[in-house]
């Protein structure tokens, strides 16, 4: 798999959701609500014989609004994004295999959102309510 | 001598190549032994017999509809084919195994958070013919 493929087609799926800003760069400052896709946490090689499949382990990090502008409550303002469901839902989004209504991955085979951890993320010395959502990624090894 | 990864396996049957599909493979060989002890011995003594086998894979699911173990293996259920098996890897100097099986089963698992996998269970048919690859 190639890791700037993936990042461009994830990139280009979550810019699908309204309203929502994507960074692959570091951009010198950042609008939220914004996601940074960085670098991959982990690539594990060799799933099966032959280079037959490889795995990644992906993080990228939701920035939903500052921690000092935001008067709304934390919760209200998170769960559109880390609902299962809805719009704004970035893993129904990520996760979704609807050809007609998203372009469908050809960089790798599957992506699953496994888990996302709530913190406190820091840009620029500004703090903003935020999410780290984990991905579990399958695809082919030799690519 | 060098000790050998098993990435590099080669495993097919009926000439269709799963390995891609493969996470882990086996054939184990085995013979008959027949009790052959007479009067005077203090312990058991053996002969060997006819020898037997079997085979197993494993690995995980894909959803070509041509290519993949569900497509390939499926309708070999019950049928005996050829089994070829690398476990040096494809390569002149490498060892090979051939050997007819019956297959016997083929398990499809689906848990709720992890890919699909596959297994496989072989009768092997027929001695084990192993070579070295040219």
């Amino acid at each position: 798999m190639n890791i700037d493929d993936i990042s461009d087609e994830i990139a280009t799926r979550l810019r699908t959701i309204p309203g929502l800003r994507v960074y692959q760069d570091d951009p010198g400052s950042i609008d939220p609500p914004c996601v940074a896709i960085a670098l991959p946490e982990d690539i594990t090689f060799d799933q099966t014989y032959g280079r037959g499949s490889d795995r990644i382990t992906w993080t990228f990090a939701l920035m939903a609004a500052r921690l000092d502008a935001d008067k709304a409550r934390l919760t209200k303002r998170l769960s559109p994004y880390t609902s299962g469901s809805g719009e704004l839902s970035i893993k129904r989004v990520v996760e979704s295999e609807d050809a007609e209504a998203y372009t469908p991955y050809t960089a790798f085979h599957t992506i699953r959102l496994t888990r996302g951890e709530f913190a406190i993320l820091q840009y620029g010395s500004i703090d903003y309510q935020g999410v780290i959502f984990e991905a579990d990624i399958f695809g082919q090894g030799t690519a | 001598m060098t000790f050998v990864h098993g990435r590099s396996t080669y495993i097919s049957l009926t000439s269709q190549d799963l390995s891609e599909f493969v996470t882990t493979s086996q054939i184990e060989s085995n013979s008959d032994s027949h009790d052959v002890t007479t009067y005077g011995q203090n312990a058991h003594k053996y002969k060997g017999g006819l020898t037997n086998g079997t085979g197993t894979m494993s690995g995980i699911y894909d959803n070509s509809t041509s290519a993949g173990p569900r497509a390939i293996i499926t309708p070999l259920i019950g049928s005996n084919v050829t089994l070829i098996r690398r476990p040096e890897g494809t390569g002149a100097g490498k060892a090979q195994d051939s050997v007819e099986v019956l297959v016997t089963k083929y398990v499809e698992t689906n848990p709720v958070a992890d890919m699909v996998t596959w297994s496989c269970d072989l009768q092997l048919s027929g001695t084990v013919t192993r070579t070295i690859q040219t």
